[in-house]
Parts: C-alpha cells; structure tokens; sequence
C-alpha cells in the first residue's frame, strides 16, 4: 500500500512517526540523493555522509518539519545545503572556487527561482538512469501511481480515517504486543 | 547581468549558508551550482550504489530503533475514546438544534455553522510533463510553466496553452485534474476550449501533430472543439469507449461511478464508439442526442435529451430533475468531498428542480429535508442517510 501512496500523503504519515512511510521514502530518493551528492562532491565517501545525515535528520526532525514545495525539492535543497556547508568548510573540491569566480564573470544565470528549481531537479532525476534496475523502478512508479489516503478509501470503500489508521495500524498492533509481552514475563 | 563582483565566491556561500543573499545573490549561488552539476561526470557505478544503499539502511533502522521512545499505548487510547464522545456530543448537538421546528421561515439561508461544509469552487493541479504539479487555485496571474517551447499562461481562473510558432520538439503530456470540489477551465493549443467538472482529469500534448488531436478524459468535461477537418479531435475514456469529434460542443461524463458514459451534443457531430474491436459498436449522434455506453458495451441513443440537466454543472447549479437519490448523492459527493453512507438502504425519492453550486452544504440538505429524506453528518465528513 505504501508504494502506491503520493510524497505528500507520505510525508504527512512521516510526521505522524510512521517508519514504513520514512522507509518507503528512502526507498523512493536514497539512490537518486546519492547519485546527485557523488555528481557535487565528487567524492564518494562525502556523499554518503551528506545522504546519510539527511536520512537521520528527517527522521530526528520529522514532527516540526514543514514542506514548502515537493518532498523532493525539500531533499534536493537539504543536499545542496549540506554540500555548500562542505565547501564552506573546506572539506571537499578545492577546485570550486576558480570555477565559482569564470561563472561569476561570465554573467549569465537563472534568475527566477521557479526555472532554477525545475532546472536542477530535471538534472538530478535525469541520472535515475544509472541507478540499478530495481531502484530505478521504485523511483519511476511513485511517480505514476499516487494514491493519497482518500482515493485508497474509495478504491476500498471504506473512510479516509480508516485508511490513515490503517496504514499506522501495523506498527501500534506491533508495539501493544510487545508492551503485553513483557508484561507477561513480569508476572511469571 | 553582470553581477559587480561585491563578494568573493566564499563570501557568498557563507552568506547563501546564512540565508542573508539578495535575491540576485541567491540566484547566482544557485545558478553557479546547476551549471557546476550539468558538467559533472562523475558517477559511481551500480555495485558501489547497491552497497552504499544496504549499509545506510542498516544504519538508519539501528538509529531508528535506539531513538525509538518506550509505547504508552493506555493514555493515549483514552484520549482518542474521550475525543470521540466529544465530538459526537458535538455532532448530536448540531443536528438536534438543525432538527428543531423553525419558527421564522423567512431566514431562508441559515448562516455557515462550524459543522457546515462550504461549496467548492474554480481551480485544478496541473501536472507537467516531469511529474511535478502546480496547484492552479493559488497561482496568480500570467505565464506558470513552459513545456517544449509551449507557453502556459493563466489568466481570470483559465488555463492556456500558447505554443511556439516554430517547429516543435518530442511530444510531451500534462494532465489537468480537478480534486472534489473544484471545477476548471482550460483553452487546449489547438483553441479547443474543456470545462472540467469536479474530481475529473484530463491529459493531452502540449502541442498536437500527427493525424489526429487525442486527449483522455476521466470524470465528467464539456468541450467546444476548434473546427480543424484535416485533424480529428478524439476523446478516450478509461473504458473502450471513445467519441471522435468532427468539430463541435458537447458533454461527455464518464464518472467511474455513473451507471454509463453519457455524451449529450449540443452542436456540430460526434461519433462515439464502445468496445473493443471486433465487437465496437458505433453511434453517430445528431445535436440534441444523448449517447448512453452502459459497462456491457451497449450503446442506447436518446434522440432529445434534457440537455439543461446535461449543462447544469457548468452553470454552477445542481439539476435534480427526475434524478434518484443515488445520484443527487454522487454529486453532492463530488461537489462537497463528502462520503455518502446509507445506513439502511437507498430510501426511493425521485426530485425535481435546481439548487445553485453556491449554497453551503447545509442549505442544500435542508431543501432535500423538505422532501422527506433525513441525514446526520458524521465526522466531519460523511453523510449518512437514515431511512
């Protein structure tokens, strides 16, 4: 059910704790944020560090996290963040900044926000092609079927509610059990 | 543009980092960063990705479960209990107030209560040929995305698409869907003018070439289709039914929950075909016909239909004329985003009359009350109808 579900409706059950929603995600952007951070860095090692940060803090922060645009950009943006930290802090491409400056000179750039997000977002999903087959699968599928809790609860007939409870059923039935579990061994 | 070389390029990172750029600061920043990223050729190969993959994973769930707070799964149950009496005390309260006799029958239209529901209105999500989507509701005036070189511009709750004079590139799709709740209108770039009914979608190229002029409809659209002979404008449905227009107006409602696919011609000739071959059968309809394509494949032709019922929704009013309750209710559904429950069966009425698309919820139930059906709102949302 969770790959059928849209970003957003992900995101919303991301917020409410739900770790199939943040695996689904990761499952969804990890391969693509990775490709992306080796293409900026061009250092392997950095990359996964840069990805691997983002993954923990959106867990760690998802409560209070708010999304501005897509799920996608929020990540997309969370990259480019962490690497411009690195350059900041001299951690990688010693090269940059000759290269910052031509571009500089040369004058010519995106000034509205809208293009550049498009821009960049086509550049970074345009290397979904030299993700594995599977991952590419998983990528291109969310973007075909997204279902959020209402049309799952029509295709069910059954209510929103229902689904949303549903979805984080799995995980509550799971920790209620283990809660009696344990409280069976207390009294034996 | 020539940015005047005020920052050096750490300078300007730190202050990016900082979120204290211009806006010309920022999009230098940003701009340096795609044309950095569009040259980059360093990509690691599948079996460094695969494994970078499975090990960040692993790590993610140890995190996961070390963050993981002990469940108090009693308190939070009683609450959710406690929340729910409340709110059905609440509900009960509403509708026993609504239920009173009414003393002064001139206050016509009652006042939105917070357990109304108000009506829906213009607006649609567009999505672009790169799966990204623009809700059009909140988009103010002029140009809101180009696509191959095609222009499109909204203006006054429209959507249009300009294309380019000069030749054009691969062909790509976007897809207009109203939620429930909203209706829209879009001028296509051949000049053919669509009016999208609520919970409806529509997707066609952005720019047509080839023999033909195909769009897919889903849910219910009226169309004006610019008169081009050479070109025909087709029309599918997610059945095998299809209407292939010779240059006219009509209806087409292909609701998944509808009993069948109505198209009703108000001008011009359409030629509407069911069914797979080799078994399609065809119907060429004359204006003021109503082709009915049941699930079967069945095609039934009605020479005059009511077309004032067919052409309500785009009027922005419900036309209730000789419609069951089934399907007053389907269209409140769509209209409203509500849930229909019927707690014991559908009760048989059959109405008549027209209700306008902007009254609240709660006047249109009061004028269905009058006619005997009753109804409770329930969370919000759903609407139960009791015998």
């Amino acid at each position: 059910m969770y790959r059928e579900l849209n970003d957003i409706t992900l995101f919303d059950l991301l917020k409410d704790g739900d770790e199939a929603a943040f695996n689904e995600i990761y499952h969804r952007y990890q391969g693509l944020l990775y490709v992306y951070a080796c293409r900026i860095t061009r250092e392997e090692n950095e990359a996964e560090d840069i990805v691997q940060e983002i993954f923990i803090s959106l867990w760690d922060r998802r409560a209070s996290l708010t999304l501005r645009g897509s799920l996608a950009l929020y990540l997309y943006s969370a990259v480019r963040y962490k690497f411009f930290d690195r350059l900041d802090k001299q951690q990688v491409r010693s090269d940059y900044r000759d290269a910052f400056l031509r571009f500089i000179r040369q004058g010519e750039y995106f000034t509205d926000l809208y293009i550049r997000e498009r821009e960049l977002a086509q550049l970074i999903e345009k290397e979904v092609r030299s993700l594995p087959a599977k991952m590419q699968e998983v990528f291109h599928l969310s973007r075909t079927a997204h279902l959020t809790h209402k049309e799952i609860a029509l295709r069910l007939g059954i209510s929103e509610k229902t689904v949303k409870n549903q979805v984080n059923n799995a995980l509550k039935i799971l920790k209620s059990r283990i809660g009696w579990f344990s409280w069976f061994l207390f009294l034996h | 543009m020539v940015y005047m070389e005020k920052y050096t390029p750490e300078e300007l990172i730190r202050k990016y980092l900082a979120g204290a750029c211009t806006e010309e600061e920022k999009a230098l920043v940003e701009s340096w960063h795609i044309s950095d990223l569009a040259g980059s050729a360093y990509i690691p190969d599948e079996e460094k990705i695969n494994a970078v993959h499975e090990r960040m994973q692993t790590a993610l769930a140890a995190h996961i479960q070390a963050t993981r707070p002990t469940p108090r799964i009693g308190p939070l149950r009683f609450r959710m209990v406690a929340a729910a009496i409340l709110l059905l005390v609440l509900a009960g309260g509403y509708w026993w107030k609504t239920h009173q006799p009414r003393e002064h029958h001139f206050a016509k239209t009652p006042a939105p209560s917070p357990a109304d529901i108000a009506p829906g209105h213009e607006g649609a999500i567009l999505t672009l040929a790169d799966g990204h989507t623009l809700v059009l509701d909140s988009l103010g005036n002029g140009t809101v995305a180009t696509q191959q070189g095609t222009r499109l511009v909204l203006s006054a709750g429209t959507l249009a698409y300009h294309p380019a004079a000069a030749g054009t590139e691969a062909i790509v799709y976007n897809m207009v869907h109203t939620p429930r709740g909203r209706h829209f209108r879009l001028v296509l770039p051949d000049g053919t003018q669509v009016w999208l009914n609520a919970a409806s979608s529509l997707r066609y190229p952005t720019v047509f070439t080839g023999p033909e002029r195909k769009v897919e409809v889903n849910g219910e659209a009226y169309f004006e289709v610019a008169k081009n002979t050479s070109m025909p404008f087709i029309i599918k449905t997610p059945t095998e039914t299809s209407v292939q227009v010779l240059g006219t107006a009509f209806d087409i409602n292909a609701y998944s929950d509808e009993p069948s696919i109505n198209t009703s011609l108000l001008s011009g000739s359409v030629k509407v075909v069911a069914g797979p071959l080799p078994s399609q059968r065809t119907a060429l309809l004359m204006p003021g016909g109503q082709a009915q394509v049941t699930a079967d494949g069945n095609i039934k032709v009605v020479d005059h239909a009511d077309l004032g019922k067919v052409m309500a929704w785009k009027n922005g009013v419900f036309n209730f004329q000789d419609a069951g309750l089934k399907e007053v209710m389907r269209q409140l559904a769509r209209w409203y985003d509500i849930d229909i429950v019927y707690e014991q069966g559908v009760p048989d009425f059959e109405f008549e009359g027209e209700i306008n698309q902007g009254n609240t919820l709660a006047v249109v139930l009061n004028s269905l009350e009058k006619v005997g059906v009753h109804f409770r709102l329930e969370n919000g949302r759903r609407l139960v109808v009791q015998p």
